[in-house]
């Protein structure tokens, strides 16, 4: 009997529901947990099997797969070495709430907050849930896949007392930083990696509700 | 400290200190003591820090959604970026998880030149934190010293890789050059006594010096339960008692367990002790690269196969061979759909790559586990109380690099 049956096993036990899937890839164990049940499943997790330890909170946008999002959260054992992911998986909505962990372990503290700042996943019972990274202004979760490269105007404001004869006046100045918005190379520049189709709620329901990962991009197509 | 506070006589200026008073210090983000981009918000009483709040994002560069828009080999190039003092560990990262996604074996070899150069990279790492940590303490000749050893080690990354940091030297199936015979004979005789005598000094000239300990010792001590609850790994982990060093594990990826070495581990867990598993680290790393160099494998350097180009002596001759080259210098390798998380035993702890493919070109996450982020969240909690002046030595005792932590 592999240790992750053991865990699945047992939280099986106390709470029937959590566990959705078990199943180890490239020798790593994966428990997929539901969201509701997150909580009390970490924390038999901790407290039975000796997972002390949260290393790391990371999020996946897996568009146009639903459900769309993975929150991945690896665990070591320190005693033996043991390691596991929790997964949790999240529906396509514009802010999707799970629980937070930080009672069961305060190292998810900034690693929520880098998840929320990135993906907009919403942690329900974090204490302090606000952007650690980008702006706190900032519109937008920069590594859902329907975030483009590149498509970020350069913040730079031109001081009203700096306006001379070799810089475009604020009001004549049709895009920041001076250079006419369809002459600026950055603008809304995508590539086959960013997501440019439809909405992925209508791409699942052309597939009939099926992941539709196996589409071409544009440049496989070309190939053909 | 509260006793002695006499207001002076006839002047405007409000010097009397107020019982229960607090004031708000920013501290960086631009100040060198800050290690980068760091900004601190700490909140005082008098000197003493009651809570400190790290605000970070100002070396925020996007590596993680930038290496989505790269091929699996140009990877390489742009997680080499995040940890700027540990440019190998990155790399050992990522091609640890493409190999492990793409089913790929590296030759003896390649870990053997891999595990040289990463035990070299602990040692430039270290060495920054030894100057930098010396700059802040006062103990200025420090940096001089450190900053010396490490131009020197540079210059041999430099003649192995073609570049003093950021070297993407490592490929997803092995490393990009060859070790060459003049390199192991250098490393030999050269480098390992050269080092050894002066990490030697280095401890003369610090470990007893009354300033160092007094400003060191006792300060910032970070208790072993918190330390594990936190997520703190790495030398911070070790010097509060806990033995946990990736590389002790039988199942790490790379045959650490060829070689003899030790774990250092402090007792308290403070500064000081943090100080002396990081100084008793060099000279295990000396311990590695001197084994390693004496039993360095013959063979390739880099394994054969999708993920690596073909010699550069078979294109005139194979036509399969400049097709292989033109595909993966067009498209780049395709990897297998999967999800792999690997961890490494960086100088600042456990430095985590989770990578996932989709079976295309490109990968469809990656993301890092970096350990100065996690190991940063301490810094509040063990600093509580004391002046700010320790926030400093506790800030370079836990040794944080921005690039890593901002990513």
């Amino acid at each position: 009997m592999s240790p992750l049956t053991d865990y699945h096993a047992r939280i099986r036990e106390s709470i029937p529901e959590a566990v959705l899937e078990a199943r180890t890839e490239l020798g790593n164990e994966i428990l997929v947990v539901d969201a509701e049940h997150l909580v009390p499943a970490a924390t038999l997790l901790r407290d039975e099997f000796g997972f002390e330890m949260l290393l790391d909170i990371s999020g996946v946008d897996w568009v146009p797969r639903e459900p769309r999002y993975d929150v991945n959260y690896h665990l070591l054992a320190l005693d033996d070495n043991r390691r596991l992911r929790v997964k949790v998986q999240l529906p396509d909505v514009e802010a999707p709430h799970l629980p937070s962990v930080i009672e069961v372990w305060p190292a998810a503290d900034w690693h929520e907050r880098e998840v929320y700042d990135f993906f907009g996943f919403v942690f329900d019972g974090h204490p302090y849930l606000r952007r650690i990274f980008m702006p706190d202004e900032w519109i937008g979760h920069p590594l859902r896949k329907d975030y483009p490269v590149g498509g970020v105007p350069v913040e730079y404001r031109i001081e009203p007392a700096y306006v001379g004869a070799n810089i475009v006046p604020s009001r004549a100045r049709p895009a920041a930083g001076g250079v006419p918005a369809r002459l600026r190379r950055d603008r809304g520049r995508q590539s086959h990696w960013t997501w440019t189709g439809p909405p992925a709620s209508d791409v699942r329901r052309e597939a009939g509700g099926a992941p539709a990962s196996d589409e071409a991009t544009p440049e496989e197509k070309a190939k053909e | 400290m509260t006793d002695v506070q006499t207001p002076p006589v006839g002047s405007d200026v409000r010097d009397v200190w107020v019982e229960g008073e607090t004031m708000r210090v920013n501290l960086g983000p631009q100040h060198p003591s800050t290690h980068g981009v760091l900004r601190l918000r700490a909140e005082l009483e008098g000197e003493t820090v009651l809570n400190v709040e790290p605000i970070m994002g100002y070396l925020h560069t996007g590596i993680e959604k930038q290496a989505e828009t790269l091929n699996w080999i140009q990877g390489v190039t742009d997680v080499t970026r995040a940890d700027y003092l540990s440019p190998f560990h990155n790399e050992l990262g990522y091609c640890t998880a493409v190999e492990k996604l793409a089913g790929v074996e590296i030759p003896e070899r390649a870990q053997w030149i891999r595990m040289i150069m990463l035990e070299f990279n602990r040692i430039t790492s270290h060495l920054v934190w030894l100057a930098t940590s010396g700059l802040e303490l006062g103990a200025l000749s420090m940096a001089t010293y450190a900053f010396r050893e490490r131009e020197m080690i540079l210059d041999l990354y430099q003649s192995i890789t073609g570049l003093r940091m950021n070297h993407a030297y490592f490929r997803p199936g092995g490393v990009a050059l060859d070790l060459r015979p003049d390199h192991v004979d250098l490393i030999k005789d050269t480098y390992i006594p050269h080092l050894r005598q002066r990490f030697r000094e280095y401890e003369d000239f610090l470990s007893k010096n009354p300033i160092w300990v007094r400003r060191n010792k006792g300060i910032g001590v970070l208790d072993p339960k918190l330390a594990i609850a936190y997520g703190i790994t790495g030398p911070n982990l070790r010097a509060s008692g806990v033995a946990h060093d990736l590389r002790k594990d039988e199942q790490y990826f790379l045959p650490y367990g060829r070689f003899a070495f030790d774990v250092p581990t402090g007792d308290t867990g403070d500064c000081y002790d943090r100080y002396l598993v990081r100084m008793a680290e060099l000279h295990e790393s000396l311990r590695i690269i001197e084994q390693a160099v004496n039993s360095l494998p013959g063979g390739p350097f880099r394994t054969e196969g999708k993920l690596v180009p073909p010699p550069r002596n078979r294109l005139p001759v194979s036509m399969e061979a400049v097709i292989h080259h033109f595909k993966l210098f067009t498209d780049g390798p395709h990897v297998p759909q999967g999800e792999v998380y690997v961890g490494v035993e960086s100088p600042r702890g456990e430095l985590g790559f989770f990578v996932a493919s989709d079976g295309r070109g490109r990968p469809w996450r990656v993301h890092i586990r970096a350990p100065s982020f996690a190991n940063l969240r301490i810094l509040p909690e063990i600093s509580k109380g004391h002046l700010l002046a320790d926030l400093i030595a506790i800030l370079a005792s836990i040794d944080p690099v921005m690039g890593d932590v901002d990513r």
